[in-house]
């Protein structure tokens, strides 16, 4: 399982007040902590929603220098608008593996432009299952939209190999059938598109429930034994490692159980009341 | 790298599961480094005995088989082990000289009729292999008739019965009165499953009940021991 981690988004309050304030220590510890507990890629996020454009864009420059001198964990630039994530390219200069997050299928003149941005470094991009109208409640119809993006990123020179799917989730709390819809696109898309990959966020699916560290992790190893190849998550939370051990386990991608034992013999499975 | 340093990297890929340079590893760690397979080939080129090897090979199993039964290994751990001699078998055979008496023997198996159980079985074939034994795995749901018949084609020194269930473990009595009654009488005949016990390998008059994989070696060993 390819682990993103999720922690640098400054749609979090802490993430926020420290990119405003330029609190470079706060940064370093939720990369390294991240990195630390076995992300993959980290994910740089630096919409605060309150700034401009141009702001926005400085800010993810700034993100950027710091993952560098950080952390030699590949990278994803996080944002919804071309200009911002074309002036990170720039920025980054190909200094460590990177991607793009993200589009959707709405394919509007922006998320055309993003696809263009990834073709010409060909680096791989992040596709949501939804279009203007939302996300679907239906297999079908997010299949339809993956079909439709995977038609256009062809077109634009972007191969099957570089694009993320992330099939989205929508809350069992109002619909009980949501998890499913999700494991069986997981599924289709994998069938429909063999060399594209899948990744996942975790926490809409439990939204207005309890004991949500156990609904996202039984999500998430069940997600893992449908095919799913990465999850954006947290890893430094016990619960998330434990299931894309035991996901990566009964999904058939760990031989001789080793990551499982490995992980026992770590102590990932010992009981104790800690978070992490 | 000198002759010892080949035969103690070698016994060390066997005891870590390394089985070439694309595998982790026990500790993951290993990816990048020469496995069981690459080594088994250093070692030939450097002009180490084949003997030799193959007593890399069994002391690094033993080794094996202490940590497995102290709980530091799991199966799996212990079959990637296994899976690396079984591999290195295959290299190793032909360089090994005819008539040296390398060979530990040769063991036919299957899974007798009405039972279609595989996985227990299957094991113990991963283990002799490892063990350095010619195995002749017949499958499952397998009439004792064809048991008997391939008892005459290859002439094996042992012959394993297994049946996970008490219904078909009923089955075995008859097997192995009809290999006696073939006249094979010297063919040792083990027997294994979750319902079997050396009360009911007695009663069949089987030689040995083996309770899993590792004890299964130990027996024959025993057998060999005696013989």
């Amino acid at each position: 399982m390819i682990i993103i981690g999720e922690r640098v988004n400054a749609t979090r309050k802490m993430i926020k007040s420290a990119v405003e304030q330029k609190n470079r220590d706060v940064i370093i510890s939720e990369i390294t902590l991240q990195d630390r507990y076995g992300a993959d890629f980290i994910d740089l996020n630096a919409g605060t929603g309150s700034g401009t454009v141009q702001q926005e864009q400085d800010d993810l420059r700034w993100l950027i220098d710091i993952a560098l001198a950080c952390t030699d964990k590949h990278l994803v630039l996080d944002a919804a608008s071309p200009e911002i994530l074309s002036s990170a390219a720039e920025h980054l200069e190909n200094r460590r593996p990177w991607m793009l997050n993200s589009i959707n299928g709405e394919l509007s003149a922006a998320e055309l432009e993003i696809i263009d941005l990834a073709a010409s470094f060909q680096v791989p991009l992040i596709a949501l299952a939804m279009d203007s109208d939302g996300i679907p409640a239906t297999v079908e119809k997010r299949l339809a939209i993956c079909e439709t993006i995977m038609q256009e990123c062809g077109f634009r020179g972007l191969g099957e190999e570089k694009v993320f799917f992330d099939p989205l989730v929508l809350p069992i709390s109002t619909d009980h059938t949501q998890a499913m819809v999700t494991f069986r696109t997981i599924a289709k898309i994998k069938e429909r598109f063999p060399k594209a990959n899948t990744t996942l966020g975790l926490s809409n699916v439990s939204h207005g429930l309890k004991k949500r560290a156990l609904v996202n992790g039984s999500f998430l190893t069940t997600a893992a034994c449908f095919g799913l190849d990465s999850a954006i998550c947290d890893p430094s939370r016990k619960s998330i490692r434990r299931a894309i051990v035991t996901g990566d386990l009964l999904g058939g991608r760990d031989r001789f159980c080793r990551k499982f034992s490995r992980s026992l013999r770590q102590g990932l499975f010992d009981e104790e009341n800690k978070k992490s | 790298m000198s002759r010892k340093e080949t035969v103690r990297d070698l016994e060390h890929s066997i005891i870590m599961g390394h089985i070439d340079s694309d595998d982790e590893g026990y500790d993951g760690m290993m990816e990048g480094t020469p496995g069981t397979m690459e080594l088994v080939e250093t070692a030939l080129e450097e002009g180490i005995d084949p003997q030799d090897i193959l007593t890399v090979f069994n002391e690094a199993m033993d080794q094996v088989g202490v940590k497995f039964e102290s709980g530091e290994y799991l199966l799996p751990d212990m079959l990637a082990s296994a899976e690396c001699v079984g591999e290195a078998m295959e290299i190793l055979e032909p360089k090994l000289a005819a008539g040296s008496g390398t060979g530990k023997g040769k063991f036919l198996i299957a899974t007798v009729k009405g039972d279609l159980h595989d996985i227990g079985k299957n094991i113990v074939i991963t283990m002799l292999k490892g063990a350095g034994y010619q195995v002749k795995d017949l499958g499952i749901d397998v009439p004792a008739d064809d048991i008997v018949a391939a008892v005459r084609e290859y002439q094996p020194d042992y012959v394993g019965l297994s049946a996970l269930l008490t219904t078909t473990m009923i089955e075995m009595e008859h097997v192995v009165k009809k290999i006696r009654e073939a006249g094979f009488n010297g063919v040792k005949i083990f027997i294994g499953g979750a319902p079997t016990s050396e009360e009911f390998a007695r009663k069949i008059g089987a030689d040995k009940h083996c309770r899993d994989a590792m004890d299964t070696i130990e027996k024959i060993e025993e057998t060999r021991d005696v013989s």
